[in-house]
C-alpha cells in the first residue's frame, strides 16, 4: 500500500511500476484470459467454434432442406457454383438450371448447367414444401436463409437419393457437435462425483473405486464402444439414440478423469488452505466444492476440452459404421457412410466435404485445448 | 544467444595479483516473454584468493543470477556484458564473458577450477543415476588419467571428508535415498572432487533444517581451511554471513549498494537498505513483545528503469526530487567500505 | 519383487473376473437371445430347424438358467476348457476363428507399434531440443493435423491415394494373384506393401500423440535443476541432455509399450474394416452386426485382457526402469 502512495508523487516510475503491478495482482483468472488471448490460433479456433456451433442452432434455418426431404430427380448431382455474372453482365447472386447428360462412353448420368436458364437466389423466403419446421422447438416456421428462384440450388451437391449435402451437413452438425459437448458434460458429472468420492474419503471407498476404474480402463475404447452402440435397438427414435450415444460416450470415458481428479484431489487434501478451511470448521460437501474442486478446475476444464476431439472422432466412426445414428437421421459421420466405397469417392467427390467439417471442428478443439492449457497455468 | 563468443578468450588482461577474480561493470538482461529484465546492473566486485565473499539480498535482487553469469550457466535468454576476469589454475587471466558457454575452455573450467552449489540439492541430482555415478562423473570429465576404479575411490575419500557415514554403501544409493542434508554434504563433496579455487554456494543451506543448516556451514568453513579455496557466498540471512564471511557485498535491484568487511557492514551500516536488513534480524536478547522489523514492500521488476535509487519507494530517507530521479555514485565511507547513497553527500556538505 | 509381482497378479485375477461379468452383460444386452435371432434368420433364409438341435443348444448355454447361471457357463468353459463358444454366423466354434486370425492381427500391431516408437521418440526429442525452431513447428503442425483425422478417413484417403498413384487400393494384406501362393520372396514383398496402408492409418495417431508427449517430457526434463548441476559440473550441454535428460524422459514413454501395444491392437479395428484386413477388427465388426454374441464377446474378452497384461507389463517396466518407482512398489 505504501509502494502505491510514493507512485503519486513521484510520477517518474509510475508506468513501469504499473506494468509490474498488473502482473502480481492480477486474479488468476484475468492472468488466465490474458495469456489465452496471447495465443492466436486458439483464438482463432474458438472463433471457428462459435461459428460452427451458430450455424448448428440456426440449422433449420440454415439449411434449405429439412431432414426427411429428398428431389429423386437429382441424384448425385455435383455440386452448383453459385455466380454473380452473366454473360459479363451482374445479375447478382444466382445458379443456372440443371439438365442431365449421359457421358457418351460410359453412359453415366451427370448434370450439367444450363446457361440459357438464370435461377436467382432469393434470401429470407418460404420454402419448399416439407421444409417446415420449428424455431427452438416451439415457433413453427419455413423462412429459409437462401432458395433459389424456381430452380435448384445444391452448394455441396446432393448424394445417391438426391438429399442437398449442404442442408445434411447443416443438419449433422447439431448431432456431430453436441454429442459430443453433451457426453462431455456427462462424462464431467460422473467423473467429478466419483472421483471426488474416492479422493476425499479414501480408504475402501478408494480401494472399491480404484478396482471400478481399472476395471472399465481395461476394455479398449473403441471396441467397448462398437459393442455397446451394437446393442442399440435398430428401432429406436433417433432423439433416443442421440441420448443413448451421449451415454454410451461417457460410460467409456468417464474413468479417465476420475482418476485426474482422485489424483488432484489427494495432492489438494495436503494444501495448507485445505487444512485451514477444514480447522476453522467447514463441512465436507464444502469444504469439496468450494475449496478443493475450483483449484484445480481450470486443469479439469483443460482436460475436458481436449477430450471433445476424441469424443467428435468416435462418434464420427461410430455413425461410419452403422453402429451409431441411422438415415434419415444425420450426423457427418452418417454422411461419410457412402464414401466407404472407392468408385464414390472417384466419381462423387463432393461426397468427401463432411470430412472437411470433421477435420476442422476437431482440429479447432485441440488447438483451442492447447491454448487453454497454456493458459491454465498463468504463472509459469 | 552467446554464440558468437570465441573458445578462446583474448589475452592481455590483468587482474590485482591476490585477487582470482574479479568482476567489472557486469550487466545481465533477461529477456522474458516482451519484457526486458534489466537483472544486474553494472556490478563490481573481486574476490580475493581464501576469502569469503558474502553476496546479500532479498529474493529478486539478482544474486543467483550474478553468479550463475560467473560460472556460464545462465540460460539462453540471459545475456551478459561487462567484465568477468578470472586467474586459471595455470595462472592465464581470462575474460570469462567472451568464452564460448558450451566450449571446451569453458567447460574443462566448470567443476574442476570454479563449482557451484545450489539451493535445492533435492531437484540437484538427476533420481535415475546413483550418488556414485553422478559424483565419478565431474572426476572422469576432468582427470583424462582417471579410472572408473580411481574415481570409486576418490568419491569414497570424499564422500567420508563430507561427514557421510558408510559411504560404501551410500555410494551406490540414489538420491532419493539421501535426506536433505544428506544429499547437501553429497553435492559438496562432489564440486570439490577437483580441487576448485571458487566455490560458489548459492543459498546452501535456505532449503535444509536450522540444525542441518549449522552443519553444513560448519563443514564448508573445515573444507575451505583444508582446501584453501576461495567462497562466493550467497544468502539472504545476514546471520549466516556473520558466521562466514569476510567481506560483504550488499545487493538490491541488480546493484551492489553496499561492500565492506564483516565488521563495518555490522558495525557501522550506511545504506538505509542495509540497516533494514540488520534490523529485520531477531535479537536474542530482545523482549519477546518487540515485533521484528519488516521493510515495507516488495522488489520492483528492474523493466524499463529510469536512473534512479532503485530502493527509493521503499526507503524512509528517501530525498524527493533527488532519489528518484538520478543515478547514485558510490560514496567511500572508509577504506574498503562503499555505499551508494545520496545521504552520503549530504552526510559529507554538512561536515564540509 | 516378487512379492510385488504376485500382488499385482492376484489383483489381475480379480480384475480378469470382473471383466468377463461387465462383457457377458454387454454381449446379452441386445433384446431376445441370441439363439432365437439365429432361429429367424435361418427361418427366413428357408432353412430346416430342428427342434431338438435347438433344445440341445438351448440347454448347452443354459439359456433358460437365471443371467448368473448363463454366465458361469460362459465363464468356466472358457477359463477351464478354452471353449470360447460356438459362432452361429460362421458356424465353427469360436477357437478356430481366434486361431485364424490372431497371427495377422498380431504381426500388423508389432509391425505398427515398431513404426510409432522409431518414429516418435527421436522426432519428440528433437521437437524439445530445438523448440520454437522451423523443425519443430513442422512436426507439431503434422501431428495436430495427423491427430484431427479419424482412421477410417485416413485409410480411405490413403486407398483412394494408393489407387490414383499405382492403379491397386492396395486392399487386403495380399494381392490377388498372392492369396493363396506357397510362401515366396515376392509373396512377402506383397506383404510388406500392403502393410504400408494400415501401418500409416493406425500408427499415425498413435505416433502424433507420442511425439507431443516425448516433447513435453522432454521439455520438463530440460528445466529440472539437475541440468544447470550437470552444466556447473563442466558437462557438455549435449552429453547431458542424452545421459539424463532422454533417459528421464522415455522412461514413462517407454513404460507404455504394454498399453500402447493394446490400443494399437485394437487400433487396428476400424482400418481392419475400412481396408478389408484379414484381421480381429473385421470379424468383431460383422459379429456385431449379426448379433453373433459369443464371437463378439470372446473377442471383446480378449482385447480385456490383453489391456490388463499390457498394464502389467507396463508397471514392471516401469519399476525397473525408474529406481523411484522401484521403491515404491517394493514398499507395496
Amino acid at each position: 500500500m505504501e509502494m502505491k502512495d510514493k507512485t503519486k508523487k513521484t510520477p517518474v516510475r509510475k508506468s513501469q511500476e504499473k506494468k509490474s503491478d498488473k502482473y502480481y495482482y492480477a486474479s488468476q483468472w484475468q492472468l488466465m484470459g490474458r495469456k489465452f488471448r496471447k495465443h492466436k490460433l486458439a483464438m482463432i479456433s474458438a472463433f471457428v467454434l462459435m461459428i460452427f456451433y451458430l450455424i448448428a442452432i440456426l440449422g433449420n434455418f440454415i439449411a434449405p432442406q429439412g431432414t426427411e426431404q429428398y428431389d429423386g430427380k437429382y441424384v448425385n448431382c455435383a455440386p452448383t457454383p453459385v455466380h454473380l455474372f452473366h454473360e459479363g453482365k451482374f445479375v447478382g447472386p444466382f445458379v443456372y438450371g440443371l439438365k442431365m447428360e449421359r457421358d457418351p462412353v460410359t453412359y453415366m448420368a451427370h448434370f450439367a448447367e444450363d446457361t440459357e436458364k438464370i435461377c436467382r437466389l432469393r434470401f429470407f423466403t418460404e420454402g419448399d414444401e416439407g421444409g417446415e419446421y420449428k424455431w427452438f422447438g416451439l415457433i413453427p416456421s419455413n423462412i429459409h436463409l437462401f432458395k433459389a428462384e424456381d430452380g435448384k440450388v445444391f452448394l455441396f451437391g446432393t448424394d445417391n437419393m438426391g438429399r442437398d449435402l449442404f442442408s445434411r451437413v447443416v443438419l449433422g452438425a447439431q448431432i456431430s457437435l453436441f454429442i459430443p459437448v453433451a457426453g462431455m458434460l456427462m462424462t464431467l458429472v460422473l467423473g467429478l462425483a466419483i472421483g471426488s468420492l474416492a479422493g476425499y474419503f479414501g480408504g475402501w471407498v478408494d480401494t472399491v473405486i480404484q478396482r471400478i476404474i481399472e476395471v472399465v480402463r481395461s476394455f479398449p475404447q473403441v471396441p467397448l464402444w462398437m459393442a455397446l452402440s451394437a446393442a442399440i435397438p435398430k428401432t429406436m427414435k433417433p432423439a433416443q439414440v442421440f441420448m443413448l450415444m451421449t451415454v454410451i460416450l461417457s460410460l467409456v470415458s468417464w474413468p479417465g478423469l476420475a482418476r485426474v481428479v482422485r489424483s488432484k484431489f489427494i495432492s489438494v487434501k495436503k494444501e495448507d488452505f485445505i487444512m485451514a478451511a477444514r480447522i476453522s470448521g467447514a463441512p465436507a460437501d464444502k469444504l469439496i466444492t468450494r475449496h478443493m474442486i475450483p483449484s484445480f478446475l481450470s486443469y479439469i476444464i483443460v482436460d475436458m476440452t481436449m477430450a471433445i476431439p476424441g469424443l467428435i472422432i468416435g462418434e464420427t466412426t461410430l455413425s461410419f459404421l452403422g453402429l451409431g445414428l441411422r438415415s434419415p437421421a444425420t450426423s457427418w459421420g452418417v454422411l461419410l457412410q457412402e464414401t466407404n466405397k472407392l468408385e464414390t469417392i472417384m466419381f462423387y467427390n463432393w461426397k468427401l466435404i463432411p470430412m472437411i467439417f470433421v477435420f476442422l471442428s476437431v482440429l479447432a478443439f485441440n488447438f483451442m485445448g492447447d491454448g487453454l492449457r497454456d493458459a491454465a497455468d498463468p504463472y509459469k | 544467444m552467446k554464440h558468437n563468443r570465441k573458445d578462446h578468450a583474448q589475452d592481455g588482461y590483468q587482474i590485482a595479483p591476490e585477487h582470482i577474480l574479479e568482476v567489472k561493470d557486469l550487466n545481465v538482461h533477461i529477456n522474458v516473454d516482451d519484457y526486458d529484465l534489466h537483472a544486474v546492473r553494472g556490478v563490481n566486485f573481486s574476490l580475493k584468493n581464501g576469502e569469503t565473499l558474502g553476496l546479500v539480498g532479498e529474493s529478486g535482487c539478482g544474486k543467483s543470477v550474478t553468479s550463475k553469469e560467473v560460472l556460464g550457466i545462465n540460460p539462453s535468454n540471459c545475456k551478459g556484458s561487462g567484465q568477468i576476469l578470472y586467474r586459471t589454475k595455470s595462472g592465464k587471466v581470462l575474460n570469462l564473458l567472451e568464452l564460448n558457454q558450451d566450449g571446451a575452455v569453458y567447460r574443462a573450467i566448470r567443476g574442476s577450477e570454479i563449482s557451484m552449489i545450489f539451493q535445492e540439492p533435492m531437484t540437484a541430482f538427476s533420481p535415475l543415476y546413483t550418488i556414485g555415478n553422478q559424483l565419478a562423473e565431474i572426476i572422469l570429465l576432468h582427470d583424462p588419467k582417471a579410472t572408473k576404479a580411481s574415481a570409486r575411490e576418490r568419491v569414497l575419500e570424499m564422500l567420508k571428508k563430507v561427514g557421510i557415514a558408510n559411504p560404501e554403501k551410500r555410494i551406490d544409493q540414489y538420491p532419493h535415498e539421501f535426506s536433505g542434508g544428506m544429499l547437501q554434504r553429497a553435492l559438496i563433496a562432489m564440486m570439490l572432487c577437483c580441487n576448485p579455487d571458487i566455490l560458489i554456494a548459492d543459498e546452501p543451506t535456505t532449503a535444509l533444517d536450522v540444525t542441518i543448516q549449522a552443519q553444513i556451514l560448519e563443514l564448508m568453513r573445515s573444507l575451505q581451511k583444508e582446501f584453501g579455496m576461495s567462497i562466493l557466498f550467497i544468502t539472504h540471512d545476514l546471520g549466516t554471513v556473520a558466521n562466514m564471511c569476510d567481506n560483504v557485498a550488499v545487493m538490491y535491484l541488480g546493484e551492489i549498494v553496499e561492500y565492506g568487511t564483516v565488521h563495518q557492514i555490522f558495525h557501522n551500516p550506511q545504506h538505509p537498505y542495509t540497516k533494514g536488513l540488520l534490523r529485520s534480524l531477531p535479537k536474542m536478547n530482545e523482549s519477546r513483545e518487540e515485533k521484528l522489523y519488516i521493510i515495507n514492500g516488495i522488489v520492483p521488476l528492474p523493466v524499463d528503469l529510469p536512473p534512479c535509487c532503485g530502493f527509493y519507494d521503499r526507503c524512509e530517507y528517501c530525498i524527493e526530487g533527488v532519489c528518484p530521479n538520478r543515478t547514485i555514485p558510490e560514496f567511500t565511507v572508509e577504506p574498503g567500505h562503499m555505499v551508494r547513497c545520496m545521504l552520503m553527500e549530504q552526510g559529507e556538505k554538512q561536515h564540509g | 519383487m516378487v512379492k510385488f509381482i504376485v500382488r499385482k497378479l492376484l489383483i489381475m485375477a480379480l480384475t480378469v473376473f470382473l471383466i468377463s461379468l461387465a462383457v457377458f452383460f454387454i454381449i446379452t444386452l441386445p433384446p431376445g437371445d441370441f439363439l432365437t435371432n439365429y432361429i429367424g434368420r435361418l427361418l427366413a433364409a428357408g432353412e430346416q430347424v430342428n427342434p431338438a438341435e435347438i433344445e440341445a443348444l438351448r440347454a448347452a448355454y443354459a439359456l433358460d438358467q437365471p443371467f448368473f447361471v448363463q454366465f458361469w457357463r460362459w465363464f468356466s468353459n472358457i477359463i477351464l476348457r478354452g471353449d470360447f463358444g460356438y459362432s452361429f454366423s460362421l458356424s465353427m466354434p469360436v477357437t478356430s476363428v481366434i486361431k485364424a486370425y490372431i497371427v495377422p492381427t498380431m504381426a500388423l500391431s508389432i509391425v505398427t507399434m515398431l513404426f510409432t516408437y522409431l518414429v516418435s521418440i527421436p522426432v519428440g526429442i528433437y521437437s524439445a531440443v530445438h523448440q520454437y525452431s522451423f523443425g519443430d513447428y513442422a512436426f507439431t503442425t503434422i501431428c495436430f493435423l495427423g491427430q484431427a483425422v479419424p482412421n477410417f478417413l485416413m485409410a480411405i484417403l490413403l486407398m483412394f491415394l494408393a489407387f490414383k498413384l499405382t492403379g491397386d487400393t492396395m486392399l487386403g494384406l495380399f494381392s490377388p494373384k498372392f492369396q493363396n501362393a506357397p510362401w515366396s520372396w515376392e509373396r512377402v514383398l506383397d506383404l510388406l506393401k500392403h502393410c504400408i496402408i494400415p501401418v500409416l492409418v493406425i500408427g499415425l495417431n498413435n505416433t502424433c500423440g507420442l511425439i507431443r508427449t516425448m516433447r513435453s517430457q522432454m521439455l520438463d526434463e530440460l528445466n529440472k535443476n539437475y541440468v544447470m548441476t550437470g552444466r556447473a559440473k563442466g558437462m557438455k550441454a549435449r552429453a547431458i541432455r542424452y545421459k539424463y535428460c532422454v533417459r528421464a524422459a522415455v522412461n514413462p514413454i517407454a513404460s507404455s509399450i504394454g498399453w500402447s501395444l493394446v490400443s494399437i491392437f485394437t487400433g487396428t479395428t476400424i482400418t481392419a474394416i475400412v481396408l478389408n484386413l484379414p484381421s480381429m477388427g473385421t470379424v468383431m465388426y460383422n459379429a456385431l452386426i449379426n448379433q453373433d454374441m459369443f464371437l463378439a464377446g470372446s473377442w471383446l474378452f480378449l482385447m480385456a485382457i490383453a489391456t490388463v497384461i499390457g498394464t502389467f507389463i507396463s508397471d514392471v517396466l516401469l519399476a525397473w526402469l525408474d529406481p523411484r518407482a522401484r521403491k515404491e512398489y517394493l514398499k507395496g
